[in-house]
């Protein structure tokens, strides 16, 4: 069975969303989270050549467009697993990608020019881009 | 500032700004209001490293917000679970935060919330909701 390591996180949110990784052998993966209810949370994966990458860096191809073209041949789901061991274990796929029921929505993009944590510097305490969203409600 | 979980060294990174000032951030969660499970760290929620492959631990024992709708509804728009997108308010004493830039998110932010929150004074304010996606049982 094909392992991969983690060497590039590309989305986060609660976790690793997309993340790069690669085998033994050097060849780079894209791994994209998938969950659905009442199932274990793993990721389905594909190759990443190196020139489509490029692209879905720059956001010139979007996450979904990128799965399909690099799964097109070949793609993995990941067998999750509950240990400290950093690698993922590969189960390669036998239906197309194309079938996939986690595909992201169309236009969805990952520019990682800037993935350095940063201080945030809140200024007068709210972000500009939040002014739409007052809230209103105490929960509870 | 005292935390609700057990932190390694230097996390909170130093860098990170305590909530001195309200601030609105926007944040995912599975009912409106959201409940104190949706405030929760991942890790909180379910401590299995094999979650977070590549992360750092300080990160996954944090939860990502969002200081921009647009990334926090890009977010809501991948989750096959649905949900909601909730505007909150953060206040003085609710903890640290620092932003992480994430790939398609540049406005996502790590919060690490202090032991003296109460969940149920979180300002919240309901901005979008989606319905679950359907899925099938997983192809193996």
């Amino acid at each position: 069975m094909t392992t991969i390591k983690v060497t590039e996180i590309l989305d986060y949110y609660d976790g690793p969303r997309v993340v790069l990784a690669q085998d033994a052998h050097g060849r780079p993966y894209l791994a994209d989270f998938i969950a659905a209810d009442g199932e274990p949370e793993q990721y389905q994966v594909v190759p990443a050549p190196d020139a489509l990458l490029a692209q879905l860096r720059i956001g010139e191809v979007d996450l979904r467009s990128f799965l399909l073209e690099a799964g097109a041949n070949e793609w993995y789901l990941t067998d999750p697993t509950r240990t400290m061991e950093p690698e993922l274990a590969l189960t390669r796929q036998e239906s197309p990608i194309a079938r996939s029921e986690w595909l992201p929505p169309p236009g969805y993009t990952i520019e990682d020019d800037d993935c350095d944590w940063e201080a945030v510097v809140f200024g007068d305490g709210t972000p500009s881009s939040a002014g739409t969203a007052e809230p209103v409600a105490a929960s509870g | 500032m005292r935390f609700r979980d057990e932190f390694p060294e230097d996390c909170p990174p130093p860098e990170a700004n305590e909530i001195s000032e309200p601030i609105i951030v926007y944040r995912l969660t599975s009912k409106f209001p959201g409940t104190p499970r949706d405030f929760q760290s991942r890790w909180q929620r379910d401590p299995n490293p094999a979650q977070f492959p590549g992360a750092r631990e300080c990160q996954a024992k944090g939860v990502s917000v969002f200081s921009n709708l647009e990334d926090a509804q890009l977010a809501l728009g991948r989750r096959s679970s649905g949900g909601y997108t909730v505007g909150i308010e953060l206040r003085e004493g609710m903890g640290v935060v620092l932003q992480t830039p994430s790939g398609a998110h540049d406005s996502h932010i790590t919060w690490w919330p202090s032991i003296e929150i109460d969940y149920a004074e979180i300002r919240q304010r309901e901005l979008a909701r989606m319905p679950p996606q359907r899925t099938r049982r997983r192809r193996r």
